[in-house]
């Protein structure tokens, strides 16, 4: 079935993909910094925190596209439950 | 070529899906719909109204795809995916489940599933509109994905379905805790260091949704049951990349293997108690192939607090699979009904000319040993002249039967559900927990005094029901 992989939203979805795995990587870093701070991740970077997601949202949507932005809350710990 | 109207059993997401329109339970959506912003909020609206199943036909991003949601929300839509009456769906579905008649899946050569195969490199599972849940879950999650697994040393097959968080073209990651078949299953790859084949099935018959959300007992294939229903053997093909077995008829079918070792960064996801999730390292699917018909249909649940179809259907089943477990114990016990959070808390009545003391106490231990209690936290227990089903007798019993001193039961650092967001306040983080009994039986007789007895109902004249009946009320 077809879908076109250049359509806005699946560009968007890639580029998703490309900060979570930057997330994912530098996820013990991001706690020492950041612990319980909403933080704002776009091209593979860090462009914003704040202490609560409406204020991070209000500081950054004007300056990134917030369709390839992950927004979220950098946690204190991470459990393996397995 | 027939057109012959679908009937139970269906087959196929697509039997019930002519099935629903047939009998106006199913609306199309041809307006545009957004998956990061606009999927997620229907179906919790339609679920919180008792709304129909949802068909959306226009996916931004997707023109060629249609996503399926909401079929199993109402009491009278689980009754026909189940072939069984509306007005006694309870005990009627607490018949078939004890009544032992499994019926193995037939194997058979191929079937729509087949219709397009993609492997390895090519597979890219941003092509499958995945819509977003919660707010800040990202990237989304696949939530109606029944995984498959096979144990390790007896070909016991277990159905449910997990939390698949997108992590990749190629890659999800999955939610196994360790009370969970999935859990007890996987533990043996790990110890014998070999990975674990899986199959996520997308979009399959609604007896098969079902019964991905029946705990049944250790060493039972969910799917056995589907037979036990239907009179007939669920028709199932082999995976392309492993030797698991999947429903012929399935719409989409993701096949990879879990690493014993490797986990990934995962979370948080808009979880079923209505709160988020913590962040987990988790195991991780590398998917190999996957399978799917030409114009294959996804299915959406939505997941978040209740209700949901997802609860709608766990409820049901939980419900009846307790009572069948529990009773194997305790004989003594009547029904059960699961009240709230995926049996977070349940109700159960007991045999009342049956009570002796210790019953309560022996119900409880019961209650935490079977594998369908695993999530019971508070189990409240009446007395089988109370309607469980009825919230208005659930809350008079307990509010008049109970007393806090006498009554109530706790159990401190019992296995937790992981996902309850008051095991971490406990002090030992999540999955550490407690149990309540609220025991809301009656004292026994004997009944010589007038404040032991309940009101007895005015008399039913027949002067009463004329006049109720003028009324246009029923007496
Ligand atoms: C949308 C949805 C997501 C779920 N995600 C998970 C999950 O990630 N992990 C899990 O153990 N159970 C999850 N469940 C619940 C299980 O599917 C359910 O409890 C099932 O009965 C467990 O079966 P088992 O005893 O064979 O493991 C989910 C259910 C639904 C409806
Ligand atoms: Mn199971």
């Amino acid at each position: 079935m077809s879908s076109p992989g250049d359509h806005p939203y699946r560009k968007s979805l890639y580029r998703i993909l490309e900060n979570r795995a930057w997330l994912d990587a530098h996820i013990e870093a991001l706690m020492a910094q950041y612990k319980s701070k909403w933080i704002a991740i776009y091209r593979k970077e860090v462009v914003a925190s704040a202490d609560s997601p409406d204020e991070l949202r209000g500081i950054c949507q004007d300056k990134v596209d917030m369709d390839e932005t992950i927004i979220f809350q950098v946690p204190g710990a991470v459990r393996t439950p397995i | 070529m027939t057109n012959e109207v679908p009937r139970f059993p269906f087959r196929s997401l697509r039997d019930w899906i002519v099935f629903l329109e047939q009998n106006d339970q199913l609306r199309r959506n041809k307006k545009e719909v957004n998956l990061r912003y606009d999927l997620g909020y229907i179906s919790k609206v339609t679920a919180d109204t008792g709304g129909p199943a949802l068909i959306h036909e226009n996916i931004y991003g997707y023109p060629d795809w249609k996503i399926f949601c909401d079929g199993l929300t109402t009491f009278q839509r689980k009754a026909w995916a189940l072939g069984l009456p509306l007005e006694t769906l309870a005990a009627s579905l607490a018949g078939v489940i004890q009544s032992g008649n499994l019926i193995k899946p037939v194997l058979v050569d191929t079937g729509p599933c087949k219709e397009v195969k993609i492997f390895g490199d090519n597979i890219d599972l941003t092509n499958i509109p995945i819509p977003y849940t919660g707010k800040y879950d990202n990237p989304p999650y696949i939530t109606a994905g029944i995984s498959t697994i096979m144990d390790l040393d007896t070909g016991w097959h277990n159905i449910a379905i997990r939390r698949f968080q997108l992590k990749g073209k190629q890659r999800l990651c999955d939610l196994i805790v360790s009370y969970q078949h999935e859990g007890k299953i996987f533990a043996k790859y790990v110890r014998a260091g070999k990975p674990m084949p899986i199959a996520i099935v997308i979009g399959a018959d609604p007896l098969f949704y079902l019964l991905s959300q029946m705990p049944a007992e250790d060493n039972v294939s969910e799917w056995d049951y589907w037979g036990a229903f239907t009179g007939e053997p669920l028709q199932v093909v082999k995976c392309e990349t492993n030797e698991l077995l999947v429903p012929a008829q399935a719409e989409i079918v993701i096949e990879g293997f879990v690493d014993p070792l490797k986990r990934e960064f995962e979370g948080p996801f808009s979880e079923f108690p209505g709160y988020y999730s913590g962040c987990y390292y988790l195991p991780v699917v590398d998917v190999r192939a996957v399978t799917m018909r030409k114009d294959a249909i996804y299915y959406y649940l939505y997941m978040g607090k209740e209700p949901s179809e997802g609860h709608s259907m766990a409820h049901l089943m939980y419900s009846a699979q307790i009572l069948k477990q529990l009773k194997q114990l305790v004989p003594e016990v009547r029904d059960v009904n699961v009240l709230s959070t995926w049996s977070f808390t349940t109700a159960v009545t007991v045999d009342r000319r049956a009570k002796r003391e210790g019953l309560i106490k022996k119900l409880a231990m019961a209650a935490k040993a079977i594998q369908a209690g695993a999530l019971i936290k508070n189990l409240l227990v009446f007395d089988d002249n109370v309607d469980i089903r009825s919230l208005s007798d659930i809350i008079w019993s307990f509010s008049v039967k109970f007393q806090p001193a006498r009554d109530f039961l706790a159990i401190p650092n019992t296995i937790g559900a992981e996902l309850d967001p008051s095991e971490p306040s406990l002090g030992h983080g999540p999955g550490v927990s407690s149990f309540g009994v609220f025991d809301c039986t009656e004292a026994g007789p004997p009944y010589d005094e007038p404040f032991r007895r309940e009101v007895a109902l005015p008399p039913k004249s027949d002067k009463a029901l004329e006049v109720l009946r003028d009324l246009g009320l029923n007496g």
